[in-house]
């Protein structure tokens, strides 16, 4: 472990890059908030509804596979969703640590 | 169903709906925005260095959320995969029944033309009993309705056409007596469509093998086969006294109302004129200005306005429609051709032509013709099939598959322009009140709206190129012209 201190700031290496990934993470959590109102905005909007010019196996097949899609998106969501939050739990721990 | 819009051509054998079409277009989008989002993440991902996150200021949660970053950029990558290979799916299965589309229909018009010509070859008198008997029976059967449907209206009217009644109607309509609207589902069965289609088709080779064309060569004649049909038809008529071709004359111009350039398919397709509210002009040209620029127009045609097989007073008649089938200017390509000179068109002048019925027959001619500076071609209900229409300019066919007319102009060889097609009457009853019921223009208009709310992008496309040919001009005026045949002795 590093013990040395900055002679300038009067910090430790370890305060340091904690400040530097706080301010990492919070610039993070913007991001990813902003990407999540995209992927949902996707989801809403771009994922297409059933086809009916699709007849028998046909229809079949796609409405599967749109089921997977819409599946594999909402996964997706969920995931950056997660993300987000352990970005916030990360900052807040950072914050109440000071 | 009977709202459904097939699309096809633009280049491509890709055959499927409207819906089919837009969710592909949705499905490509939705990877765009995936890979835009992947590559974010990937960003995101690199704000935080994986030596931080060993720093023992930095709490476990943050090593979650790295986590997480790195799992979503792979459940992102899975989305965009996953859309592209339906998209691919969609296009493959719009493609494969296109080329199967069209490998079927290559195949019965060879079997179809050949085995006509064959025995046309070996029983020329199969020749002469089929074009005098399509001759006498299209001669006598227009004469037949014409006398069944004479109402007191003066000559040019579309309710003199043989194929009107007491139903008002535009011109290229058509409602016969009551024995064809009874049975109109025989002539609004696809199936009868297809038959005129090939029937059409391979009238050409019948020809040439009566004149003992080897069957070898017949083959080659291609496209020529409408034409070669018609023109013997023609031939065989005029030693009858009809479908004779005389010149033609301006019989009145008149400026009318016009407040801008047309917005989507369906006020296009209203700008056609209809003779009975235009005083029997047949033809609308508008002319777009602006300072500085050539001036541009729009050129609009009317459909057949009598279907009199003798050459009257009219030229919007079946011997036009004959003429332009036979690829030689008819009656409504000359009225056509003289409105557009007094116009001041010129071969440099920009010009868009939008028709119905012959009207889109006659537009596709003109524009084919190479003497015109196209721009644009819409045609709705019109016998294209045949006619060549150039590459280099937005060109939109529109024809439902249960009318029989479009099926006159042969198979579609236009594959370049965007071919909207529509079973009118696919899952509903057949109205009684016209022959021909699907070549309606009322059904047609109905097609026009549906494409204007349609979402793939060759119509969306063709139509915002059709629309923005008039933009930014500072004057915009419209004149309507009517045209009458000059007897002859």
């Amino acid at each position: 472990m590093n013990h040395s201190t900055d002679l300038v700031t009067g910090s430790t290496p370890d305060t340091q890059v904690a400040r530097q990934v706080l301010a990492a993470l919070e610039r993070q959590a913007r991001e990813l908030t902003h990407l999540l109102w995209r992927l949902e905005r996707a989801r809403r909007v771009l994922v297409p509804a059933t086809v009916d010019s699709w007849r028998g196996l046909s229809k079949l097949a796609f409405d599967s596979a749109l089921g997977g899609l819409e599946t594999t998106m909402d996964d997706a969501i969920a995931t950056v969703g997660a993300a987000i939050q352990s970005t916030r739990n990360a900052i807040a721990t950072m914050s109440s640590d000071g | 169903m009977g709202d459904e819009l097939i699309i096809g051509g633009s280049g491509s054998f890709a055959v499927g709906t409207d819906e089919l079409f837009a969710c592909a277009e949705q499905l490509r989008e939705l990877a765009r925005e995936m890979s835009t989002l992947g590559s974010d993440l990937a960003v995101i991902d690199s704000l935080v260095a994986g030596w931080q996150l060993r720093s023992a200021a930095v709490p476990a949660s943050a090593s979650d959320a790295d986590a997480g970053i790195q799992r979503a950029r792979v459940v992102v990558a899975e989305v965009e995969l996953q859309s592209r290979v339906m998209d691919s799916a969609i296009q493959a299965a719009a493609s494969g029944y296109g080329f199967a589309e069209h490998f079927v229909g290559r195949m019965i018009h060879e079997f179809t033309g050949q085995f006509g010509a064959m025995l046309a070859r070996f029983s020329p008198v199969l020749l002469l009993a089929t074009l005098a008997g399509t001759a006498v029976v299209g001669i006598a059967g227009g004469l037949l309705i014409e006398k069944a449907n004479a109402p007191a209206t003066g000559p040019n009217r579309p309710n003199r056409s043989p194929l009107s009644t007491s139903r008002p109607g535009r011109p290229g309509e058509s409602a016969p007596s009551s024995w064809f609207r009874e049975h109109n589902e025989i002539i609004t069965n696809p199936l009868t469509v297809d038959l005129v289609r090939i029937a059409s088709q391979a009238s050409g080779d019948v020809v040439a093998g009566a004149l003992g064309v080897p069957p070898q060569l017949t083959s080659l004649l291609g496209g020529a086969g409408v034409v070669i049909g018609s023109t013997a038809v023609m031939r065989a008529g005029a030693t009858l006294g009809f479908l004779k071709e005389t010149p033609v004359t301006l019989a009145d111009s008149h400026p009318q109302a016009v407040s801008g350039g047309p917005n989507g398919f369906a006020e296009r397709l209203s700008r056609v004129p209809d003779t009975a509210a235009t005083d029997g002009a047949q033809v609308v040209i508008e002319k777009y200005s602006t300072p500085g620029e050539a001036d541009r127009f729009e050129v609009y045609i009317a459909g057949t306005v009598t279907f009199s097989p003798t050459a009257d007073s009219e030229p919007f008649d079946m011997t036009s429609n004959m003429a332009n089938a036979a690829g030689f200017g008819g009656g409504s390509y000359a009225s056509v051709a003289a409105a557009m000179e007094l116009a001041g068109i010129d071969e440099s002048s920009p010009v868009q032509f939008t028709g119905y019925s012959q009207g889109g027959g006659t537009a596709a001619r003109l524009a084919a013709s190479g003497d015109y500076n196209t721009q644009g071609l819409a045609t709705f209900g019109g016998p294209t099939g045949q006619v060549r229409i150039p590459e280099g300019f937005p060109a939109v066919i529109v024809e439902h598959t249960d009318d029989i007319v479009p099926a006159l102009g042969g198979e579609q060889v236009n594959n370049h322009a965007v071919l909207v097609e529509r079973a009118v009457f696919a899952g509903r009853e057949v109205p009684a009140d016209y022959a021909v019921p699907a070549h309606h223009y009322e059904y047609y208009e109905e097609t026009a709206r549906l494409m204007d709310v349609a979402r793939s992008d060759d119509v969306t496309s063709a139509r915002s190129r059709l629309d923005s040919f008039g933009s930014g001009a500072t004057s915009v005026t419209s004149t309507a012209y009517q045209f009458e045949r000059v007897p002859q002795k």
